[in-house]
């Protein structure tokens, strides 16, 4: 497959801070391709860049065959994008933001009307099309937010975290629509993302980006394979040197590592966790969520995280050390994350 | 650009409040300030009469007491209602034309009176004569009243002299004819004096003249009314303010985010500023034409003088399309320079009425003082206010007012490129 998107070193400086340092990827034609990495991690500002948004302090882009660059109409004319907020005019009907956003791509007359007629039917608006989008709820307007970014047929869309606010109706319609954009009408798109659920179901590859950087880029199933069987984060009373080799002596056991102690966050942070993941997170006492841990917390890293779990939990209780917390990341983007940074992706 | 300007023009047409502060703020505006003025002018301390008090005009009289001077002065204070005096200063010499036209520009008076010198003997010999009227009041009921109290004594002084004259001919006749039949006296008598009479009405010997001062450096007769001043003024103290439409548009779609989308479509940054620019261009001319028409037809219903177009409405036309360029490039001008809707709203707001107060859209500048006139030429209120009077007021033309369509586009051109030079597009 050829690429239909080089980006060569990108970087987008504001004085001092580095927003985007050097990245670097390829996004081939027809693919999904996921960014992934918590707020602030500089995924918009790096589309941001590839759509001509922001101009970048250094290297470029190749979209299409055209360079970011010195073709700027050439790519922009490629691109679609989705931004991350609503971007639309309220008081107009999604008809008439629609018929605005294709006449500035050039779009008129009866080529305007089919293809505002045919994203409406792609994001199933055209009962309500004439309607003021003021009058819709959040997630029609998400809906019509997509639409936008499609109306002049795009060979490459941008969709910038587009499910954000979005209730999980309006949710699963979107990810039905990108699918559908990308099987049906081999449309390429760079999907960015801090819900790692959503990355792993539309994307057959991702990036992971953290302050500002690509650090880990593969297919979906090679950056989960390369964490094994799963992240166990346990809070602990004590620790010391003898118990943390005896913990990486464990067979379930790959490593241990000690985090930083985030007192004020860890048991929310556990519970906002459970409830996106799915994933169990076990309570070791009943506790305020906002108390602070007794002792340290460490990260284990597992071949297979019930066993990993049974052999710790076994040696402490042998040790009579208490534990304060228990948090277990089955193989995912989320554990993967917090492997590669020792961060969770909605820190 | 032209869809982003149709795109813009749909907004506002949607826009109540944007609807009512262009169109009909002003005219409400209008209205009261002229009502405000009309009651004002008649009972304030710059006036020159309360509601009960005789309207003063002080006289200058050229003619060193001549019997048809002293005849007239009496006769307007007899029967004209007004408070005429012989204009002096403290210790009662009487002022020159010159001291009494350099108290008018001081405002010390509102009107002075100038009987010319040698009006008696003009009169006498049956030469006419003009008085003249120098006044600078606002006020115009006040100005006709005076002007048709000197004419009816002026006109009455006339006739008196035209018969006087008609009976002299008659008299002379009888002294070069000793054979003259005084029966057919009568007969001579009656067409001699009726053809006096009606060459009195249609060509009086005492002509009254009134002048208008005059532009700072202003020779021409100036036709000034409430609605001549107002309209303009006003129109132009609104219409700049709707730059702040194009600011508030821009503002919005940086905050909505469709400015981004704006940045990632082919379109360039130059068109888009335009495009966005055009919907205030023509908003500003559907102003003037709503406002002047308001003038022209709505103003007269409510008891007040209709506005009048002047005599070159293409220039009129010219000074509008400068001035609403001006305007649009301001918008952009604001957006630059303003962060934050109160900045646009309220800092930018505030500006703007003060740059109308210097310029003359409240209060023209050519009844203040020079520095204010002086101060207010660094606004393109002022061009545009003075552009408005010399068309609308001064019976000028096209030649007349290319000085403030030249500046007002100087002004487009400047507010423009600072504008775009200083605008954030990644902001």
């Amino acid at each position: 497959m050829p690429a239909i998107l080089e980006a060569d070193g990108l970087v987008k400086k504001y004085g001092e801070h580095v927003a985007v340092d050097d990245i670097s990827f390829a996004v081939e034609e027809g693919e999904v391709f996921g960014l992934l990495g918590p707020n602030g991690a500089g995924k918009t500002t790096t589309i941001s860049m590839l759509t001509g948004v922001l101009e970048p302090t250094a290297g470029t882009a190749r979209i299409g065959g055209h360079d970011l660059r010195t073709e700027p109409t050439e790519v922009k004319r490629i691109n679609g994008l989705v931004p991350q907020d609503l971007a639309l005019y309220p008081t107009l009907s999604a008809r008439a933001n629609l018929q605005f956003f294709g006449r500035i791509y050039g779009l008129k007359g009866r080529d305007l009307r089919e293809r505002v007629d045919d994203v409406l039917e792609v994001v199933a608006l055209t009962e309500r099309a004439n309607e003021p989008i003021e009058k819709y709820s959040g997630g029609m307007k998400r809906r019509v937010n997509i639409a936008a970014g499609l109306v002049h047929q795009p060979r490459l869309l941008f969709l910038d975290e587009p499910t954000v606010g979005v209730d999980p109706q309006s949710r699963n319609h979107i990810f039905e629509s990108v699918m559908k954009l990308n099987r049906e009408r081999r449309m390429s798109i760079i999907y960015t993302s801090h819900y790692m659920e959503e990355v792993e179901l539309l994307c057959t590859r991702a990036a992971i980006v953290d302050e500002g950087r690509i650090i880990a880029l593969d297919t979906i199933r090679n950056l989960i394979a390369r964490l094994g069987g799963g992240v166990i984060q346990m809070g602990l009373e004590r620790l010391d040197d003898e118990m943390l080799a005896a913990m990486r002596a464990l067979p379930a056991v790959t490593a241990v590592t000690i985090v930083t102690p985030q007192p004020a966050a860890t048991a929310v942070a556990a519970a906002a966790a459970a409830a996106v993941t799915g994933e169990a997170a076990v309570a070791g006492e009943d506790r305020p969520t906002d108390a602070k841990p007794a002792g340290p917390v460490v990260k284990i890293e597992t071949r297979r995280s019930q066993d990993a779990l049974v052999q710790v939990v076994g040696y402490l209780n042998e040790r009579d050390v208490g534990f304060t917390s228990i948090e277990i990341f089955e193989p995912n983007l989320e554990s993967v994350f917090l492997h590669l940074t020792g961060k969770k992706l909605r820190e | 650009m032209l869809s982003i300007a149709w795109k813009d023009l749909q907004i506002l047409a949607r826009d109540r409040s944007a609807l009512i502060g262009a169109f009909l703020l002003p005219i409400v505006f209008i209205v009261v300030y002229l009502g405000v003025a009309g009651i004002a002018s008649g009972s304030s301390g710059t006036s020159d009469a309360g509601p009960s008090e005789r309207v003063a005009l002080p006289v200058v009289d050229l003619d060193g007491g001549g019997p048809a001077a002293a005849a007239l002065v009496e006769g307007i204070q007899a029967d004209g209602g007004l408070d005429v005096t012989v204009y002096a200063d403290p210790a009662g010499r009487p002022y020159t034309e010159a001291e009494a036209l350099a108290k008018l520009d001081a405002k010390e008076v509102q009107r002075v009176l100038v009987i010319p010198a040698g009006f008696t003997a003009d009169l006498q010999a049956g030469r006419p004569a003009t008085v003249t009227i120098h006044s600078i009041s606002l006020d115009p009921s006040q100005s006709q009243a005076v002007q048709m109290a000197v004419e009816g004594v002026a006109r009455t002084m006339s006739l008196e002299r035209q018969i006087v004259s008609s009976l002299e001919r008659l008299a002379a006749m009888q002294r070069a004819q000793p054979s003259f039949d005084p029966a057919t006296a009568a007969d001579l008598a009656i067409p001699i004096a009726r053809a006096q009479f009606e060459e009195s009405q249609g060509r009086p010997l005492v002509t009254v003249v009134e002048t208008r001062p005059l532009a700072a450096e202003g020779k021409e007769p100036v036709v000034i009314s409430g609605v001549q001043l107002g309209v303009p003024g006003f129109a132009v103290l609104f219409i700049f303010l709707t730059a702040q439409v194009t600011a508030r548009s821009i503002y919005d779609e940086k905050k909505n985010g469709t400015f981004r989308r704006l940045l990632a479509s082919p379109l360039g940054k130059w068109p888009m500023l335009v495009g966005k620019l055009i919907p205030n261009f023509i908003v500003v001319l559907l102003q003037v034409v709503f406002l002047f028409a308001a003038g022209m037809f709505l103003l007269p219903l409510m008891g007040l003088d209709a506005l009048h177009l002047g005599n070159d409405v293409p220039a009129l036309v010219l000074l509008v399309l400068a001035l609403g360029l001006c305007c649009a490039a301001l918008g952009i001008l604001i957006a630059s320079i303003a962060r934050t809707e109160a900045q646009i709203g309220g800092i930018a707001a505030l500006a703007l009425w003060v740059l109308a107060f210097l310029g003359g859209c409240f209060i023209p500048l050519f009844l203040l003082n020079e520095s204010m006139a002086t101060i207010g030429q660094v606004t393109p209120h002022y061009w545009a206010v003075t552009g408005f009077y010399d068309l609308l007021t001064r019976g000028k033309g096209l030649a007349d007012v290319l000085d403030s369509v030249a500046v007002l586009l100087a002004f487009a051109g400047v507010f423009f490129l600072v504008g775009a030079w200083r605008f954030e597009f990644d902001r």
